[in-house]
């Protein structure tokens, strides 16, 4: 039962929803990196600073592991996806293999990086960049009006943060192709339910 | 976008995600994700997927719609009666 639950809620993470949802999460913890941006540093204060930015970092490199990894639900699935074939039909050495390394029902193993991941992965790259060519210029001007017109003040001070500005901007810049794929790419599909009996 | 016939020749052949998809060196989602029409194969991957259901490619994928296989056959029917 724990292993149905623990896979159910690994297909789970992967829906279009869910994803979109941890791509706005992405963006939230952002928001709050920026805002302790032009405050005074204090030790004490360190750990909420860092902290948005350890998670941000986190978030991509899960984001570039989700992308390599596909649930295994079953002793099948796995034997199927390691051989090539149902478990019962494996010889006895690569049975007692997948047994001894066989712990959790959910087990990510890496994704083939067949030429639909290669695919997607180009088109995320390419709206990344159409994406960047306008807001790093924005980013820019907004940088330089802030910096003409923003009165002195806290406000004024957060906006000339310049590490904190340019890690935000580097965050972004390096995030950014893992979230439109994201943001995009759509659910899986299951096996229609004729095939799953007759196969 | 292209049309294809993969999942009517899959469950013709009682042929799983899988086994396509070991076949023609992808992963099972990618053949998901052809029969829905949310990716447009390579040509080498079309050519594979032909190839593998004993086919030509103009059978299997199309620019434009199939129409049902079952009136397809029916119609050659009449035409030879």
């Amino acid at each position: 039962m724990a292993v149905s639950r623990a896979f159910r809620q690994a297909m789970k993470n992967r829906t279009q929803r869910s994803r979109r949802f941890e791509v706005l999460f992405f963006f939230v913890i952002m928001a709050m990196g920026l805002s302790f941006a032009g405050q005074p540093f204090r030790w004490g204060q360190s750990a909420a600073r860092v902290f948005p930015l350890i998670y941000a970092v986190g978030r991509i490199f899960r984001l570039w592991d989700w992308q390599r990894t596909i649930p295994v639900s079953s002793l099948d699935d796995r034997a199927m996806a390691e051989y090539g074939m149902e478990f019962e039909k494996l010889g006895e050495a690569q049975q007692k293999e997948i047994l001894m390394r066989y712990r959790v029902g959910t087990y990510l193993l890496g994704y083939y990086p067949d030429e639909l991941e290669e695919a997607w992965g180009r088109e995320s790259y390419g709206r990344a960049y159409g994406v960047l060519r306008w807001l790093l210029p924005v980013v820019a001007v907004g940088y330089w009006v802030g910096w003409w017109v923003l009165p002195e003040g806290r406000v004024r001070a957060g906006w000339m943060d310049g590490p904190v500005v340019l890690t935000w901007v580097l965050l972004l810049v390096l995030a950014l192709p893992q979230l439109i794929r994201m943001w995009t790419e759509p659910d899986e599909v299951g096996e229609p339910k004729v095939v799953e009996r007759e196969a | 976008m292209l049309y294809n016939r993969i999942a009517v020749l899959r469950s013709e052949r009682a042929l799983s995600r899988q086994a396509l998809a070991r076949e023609v060196g992808v992963n099972p989602q990618t053949i998901g994700f052809l029969e829905r029409g949310d990716y447009t194969p390579s040509l080498e991957l079309a050519f594979k997927i032909s190839r593998f259901f004993k086919l030509p490619v103009e059978a299997v994928f199309s620019p434009d719609p199939f129409r049902p296989l079952s009136e397809q056959v029916y119609e050659m029917q009449k035409k030879e009666a």
